[in-house]
């Protein structure tokens, strides 16, 4: 393996953080802000980091696939680092394991934060805060699989990593051709919301940050009270849609809006997504009208908002949810652990895992009637094989051992039930609010530092997909 | 050159913040700590003031003079300190508020000792010359409240504007031993590697074999090095043949 290859592509992602660090460093001159030289200097520190391995490694022929694997697991772990340096050199809130918690947080578009006052930060942070989330919501590897001029295995070596075998399904393109569909959703929808919220009444400022938290599912806000702190009825709505578009298979996407025939209206698991997410909007919609929470617009007005909001993983809020009753709370525990669409910008179990076990559970009823009979698993009229079958159990089988296990070791912390439950579940999830001591309104300060550093783990194993690290750990020489 | 880059920027960045927090160390210690101290000396005289007027009450002319001498000219050095520090505007006017209280008050108290009624006249010093006391000292109590205030808000700032200062320097610091350690990993790879690689291969150099095979695939010096001692090794076997 060659460590020297490694090295440079992990240049390449310190360049890409080096140039929105100087972007965040342009907002806080033109403000005038104190986090301006910060900025500047974390940006050339990164510069100097990307930089300095071009000098000395040649381009690039082949890459294997451990290289591949370490390039993109370093390549995450590299950029939080590289994230938390804006924060440390600013202070504030921000200390060691503070900066490093909210960098892990932005990058995996969790969306958990430590700040008690988020509007006391200079706008070129908070700028800087979005950008990770954005950077971090269409995996900063495929930007550098763009950019780069790559050999076709190397480009293939490193996509199979970043990309899970989930999210391929809907893919119907070379390699090269999903990462241009892939970026060209992706900076589109940014755009289009951008507009669209500065046109209804948000800031323009604060409609660039809204629309890369919304587009990348990270729902970092540059308001304490989040969305609601607009009271708008056509903000909610917009941030709705585009959170939806957001859960969605990109790659559906594209097709829809080229006309092919593969799209979101003829793919089975993009309707079951929707229905499920309008189910539980209805469901906690008539809970909070029939208990006398709210007059029945605006339980529909919140239990939209809130539902979609964790369902595609965003993790926005319009209101408060703790004091919601328990049967509403379960739902939206529920959403939290189901995720949305692999091929979004989405983390955590992600809605095609769990459809296809219940189409096994269904395989399985199916045998237990007819034990000699065979069955073969389909999505679309796509046979699934059996590898991706097995694949799929023992990724929840994992997913729900891992947040079991960090919700121990937060309990062992002398952290409350269900916040521990709730922080793990929603940090696995990389969805970003929970319940008790880290709701809707609430922050992650209060978790003692060891828990930050389990749960900035547990953020990382939601994004990479759990087995992508485990890989890293297994290989068994570099 | 980029490690020496790196530790450049940041000591600019460093020096940058310490002379911010410099300048805000000394308005600091010159504007508010010096109005807090001149207040409480303005607030100790107007308590003297206040008893000497009790004195009176109670007939004791003779200190009842000596005190409030003593006060007033206390009061006034008080006075101009504060008058002359402060800058802000809501300030300027709570030293204009100050100014007319004490007036008042002084006038009362000068009043009396031509009004010879107002000896033994409890009802008087209670209703009259203490509320014009407490005016004042109100004024004043809100004038070094106001700077108490600033002077906690100016000490956070200074937290962490220090914080800002020295950090620069404790990242630069271990981005430096990153820096090396990377260095030399590049070194070891790209010089010490081959030319140990090329030693070995020329130490284990037989007659027999036709050329130097040290799979080096660089396209560098260390190559050309290579091939240097291959057409040496050529021009030695052509002279002994020869």
């Amino acid at each position: 393996m060659k460590k020297e290859i490694i090295i440079k592509h992990l240049g390449y992602v310190l360049l890409f953080n080096a140039l929105f660090m100087f972007i965040s460093f342009l907002f806080s001159l033109y403000f005038d802000e104190n986090s301006a030289l910060p900025l500047l200097y974390s940006s050339l520190i990164c510069v100097i980091f990307g930089v300095f391995p071009l000098i000395f490694v040649e381009r690039t022929e082949g890459i294997n696939f451990g290289e591949g694997l370490f390039i993109v697991v370093l390549g995450w772990v590299v950029t939080c680092f590289a994230g938390m340096l804006p924060y440390l050199l600013w202070g504030g809130e921000f200390t060691f394991a503070n900066a490093w918690f909210e960098s892990v947080s932005g990058f995996t578009t969790t969306g958990s934060t430590i700040l008690n006052d988020i509007e006391s930060l200079p706008k070129g942070l908070l700028f800087w805060r979005s950008s990770t989330q954005w950077i971090g919501g269409i995996g900063i590897i495929l930007f550098i699989l763009l950019i780069l001029p790559q050999s076709k295995s190397a480009r293939i070596n490193i996509y199979n990593t970043e990309i899970s075998s989930l999210s391929k399904l809907n893919f119907r393109y070379k390699t090269k051709k999903i990462v241009q569909v892939l970026i060209i959703v992706y900076v589109s929808l940014t755009l289009l919301e951008t507009i669209l919220l500065s046109l209804f009444g948000m800031g323009v400022f604060d409609a660039v940050n809204h629309s890369f938290a919304t587009i990348a599912t990270g729902g970092f806000s540059t308001r304490n009270m989040s969305i609601a702190a607009y009271d708008s009825v056509a903000i909610e709505i917009i941030i709705i849609v585009f959170m939806i578009i957001s859960g969605i298979h990109f790659g559906l996407i594209f097709s829809t809006i080229t006309f092919k025939k593969e799209n979101i209206f003829n793919s089975s698991v993009t309707k079951a997504f929707l229905t499920v997410l309008f189910i539980g909007v209805l469901l906690v919609t008539l809970k909070l009208y029939f208990s006398g929470y709210y007059n029945w617009w605006d339980s529909l007005r919140y239990a939209a908002f809130q539902v979609i909001s964790v369902g595609t993983n965003t993790g926005f809020a319009t209101v408060d949810t703790p004091h919601w009753p328990i049967f509403t709370q379960l739902i939206i525990i529920y959403f939290t652990i189901q995720c949305a669409m692999a091929g979004s910008t989405s983390g955590g179990l992600k809605f095609d895992r769990v459809y296809l076990f219940f189409k096994l559970l269904v395989k399985q009823i199916k045998l237990l009637k007819h034990p000699n009979g065979v069955f073969v698993t389909k999505i679309d009229g796509r046979s699934i094989n059996e590898q991706l079958e097995q694949q799929t159990v023992v990724f929840i089988v994992l997913y729900i051992a891992t947040f079991f296990i960090t919700a121990l070791i937060l309990t062992s912390m002398d952290i409350d039930g269900m916040t521990a439950f709730s922080a793990s579940i929603t940090t696995l999830g990389n969805v970003g609010p929970g319940f008790g001591g880290v709701n809707s309104f609430g922050n992650f300060v209060n978790i003692p530092d060891l828990g930050k550093y389990f749960l900035s783990l547990n953020m990382l194993l939601g994004r990479l997909e759990i087995f992508n690290l485990i890989a890293l750990l297994m290989i068994k020489k570099i | 050159m980029l490690l020496i880059i790196m530790l450049v920027a940041s000591i600019i960045v460093s020096l940058f913040e310490f002379q911010k927090l410099n300048r805000n160390v000394y308005g600091l210690i010159d504007d508010n700590y010096k109005i807090i101290e001149a207040s409480k000396a303005m607030i100790n005289a107007l308590e003297q003031a206040d008893s000497a007027t009790l004195l009176l009450v109670i007939n004791q002319e003779k200190e009842r003079r000596n005190i409030l001498i003593s006060s007033d000219s206390s009061f006034l050095a008080g006075f101009e300190i504060a008058k002359n520090i402060v800058t802000k505007p809501t300030d300027k006017k709570l030293i204009e508020q100050i100014e007319i209280a004490y007036k008042s008050y002084q006038n009362k108290w000068q009043e009396h000792e031509i009004d010879i009624d107002k000896q033994a006249n409890i009802e008087w010093y209670r209703n009259d010359i203490h509320l014009s006391f407490i005016n004042t000292k109100n004024a004043v109590t809100d004038l070094m409240s106001i700077q108490q205030t600033s002077l906690y808000n100016e000490a956070s700032s200074l937290k962490a504007k220090s914080y800002r200062a020295i950090m620069p320097g404790i990242i630069t610091l271990i981005s430096a031993v990153f820096f090396i350690v990377l260095l030399i990993f590049f070194i070891f790879k790209y010089f010490v590697s081959p030319l140990k690689n090329l030693t070995n291969v020329v130490r284990n150099y037989h007659p027999q074999d036709k050329y130097l095979r040290s799979n080096l695939k660089s396209n560098d010096e260390l190559k050309k090095l290579e091939s240097a001692i291959n057409d040496l090794l050529d021009r030695l076997k052509f002279n002994k043949n020869n």
